[in-house]
């Protein structure tokens, strides 16, 4: 990654500075039928990431 | 203003009574990282927020919090309504027992009332955000430490959705704070304090 | 629970549906607040929520009603009626 590169946000071309909190912005690809959504918690694939006991953290 | 809708965000059961389980789920009723301390943590910030976005965000996520204490609440009732005194007696349930019977309390699982110390409300954005994208982390840590607690295969659905939406929260907010950093860019005389 | 529990209080089926329809909603409502410009979310909030309002209206004439601002409540007032959400066994 060119130092260029690493000042921005893919996809969003926001420029990244120091010392600020920065999450990847999220597009709309697709979505769970209504009831799989309830049941998982949310409406996106994407951002399904459930806890797996003994992996604290990492999701 | 607010209106209730007569049902549950979630379908929150239980299998079977569990006092001992009850007194540490109550931590997510009125703890520090729970969901009445969320919801009062957003829906006191949102005022005050210089974007749209942000006031409609905490707004929404704040109501959903909402729904979110009547979620354990559930859990709570169910996992004490109808035991006997002198089974709760024998369990972690007994000293809530004592002072309330088997009513819901907002407490941590030490018994703590609930108090508004627990979250903070700044007119700094930033600061705001970012002490909700914590208390996000936080209630998703407290989420895996009552998971690792309980077999109850209907309370880890519950635990296991409540937890999920603290990531969906999270997101957002991270979304928040970017559009925040867009706006100072662009608006520094709009922005809070100038 | 009171005398004011009937067997047509609640049709659970249709209920989770409702909730499963409501949560869309919620989900679909926190993404448009930050990206208010999706207009693939903005059609897909629209279709969801005229079939939420469909299954509510049905609910709501089979078992009465879930909003208390309900333009055809009979009498005696159900609003009142059990089991309330925290009651229902959704797993039966």
């Amino acid at each position: 990654m060119s130092e260029k590169e690493s000042q921005m946000i893919p996809e969003t071309g926001r420029r990244m500075r120091l010392a600020h909190a920065y999450i990847p912005w999220q597009h709309f690809k697709n979505s769970y039928p209504p009831a799989e959504a309830l049941r998982r918690g949310t409406l996106f694939p994407e951002l399904y990431m459930p806890y797996r006991p003994g992996r604290r953290g990492y999701y | 203003m607010w209106e209730y809708v007569k049902f549950l965000e979630f379908p929150a059961d239980v299998t079977r009574k569990d006092p001992d389980l009850a007194a540490l789920i109550v931590t997510q009723f009125g703890g520090p990282d729970g969901e009445l301390s969320a919801s009062l943590r957003y829906l006191s910030q949102m005022y005050t927020m210089p974007i749209p976005e942000a006031k409609a965000t905490l707004n929404n996520i704040g109501t959903e919090e909402l729904a979110h204490f009547e979620i354990i609440g559930t859990l709570v009732y169910k996992l004490v309504s109808g035991v006997p005194a002198d089974v709760i007696k024998q369990t972690r349930f007994a000293p809530h027992y004592a002072k309330w019977g088997r009513a819901n309390f907002p407490e941590d699982s030490s018994g703590n009332p609930f108090m508004s110390a627990f979250f903070a409300s700044h007119e700094d954005p930033i600061a705001s955000i970012t002490e909700d994208l914590a208390a996000e982390q936080k209630a998703r840590a407290v989420y895996e430490y009552l998971l690792d607690m309980t077999d109850d295969p209907a309370i880890i659905d519950t635990l296991a959705f409540l937890r999920q939406r603290e990531i969906i929260h999270f997101q957002r907010f991270g979304e928040i704070l970017n559009l925040l950093y867009d706006f100072q860019e662009k608006h520094p005389d709009k922005y809070p304090g100038f | 629970m009171t005398g004011r529990k009937r067997p047509d209080s609640i049709n659970l089926p249709l209920l989770l549906d409702i909730m499963a329809h409501n949560f869309v909603n919620v989900e679909a409502v926190l993404f448009l607040n930050t990206h208010p410009d999706c207009q693939e979310m903005l059609e897909l909030h629209n279709r969801n929520a005229e079939r939420y309002h469909r299954l509510v209206d049905e609910y709501q004439k089979k078992c009465g009603p879930l909003y208390s601002n309900y333009p055809d409540a009979t009498s005696p007032w159900r609003w009142i009626n059990e089991p309330w959400p925290w009651e229902i066994n959704y797993r039966r």
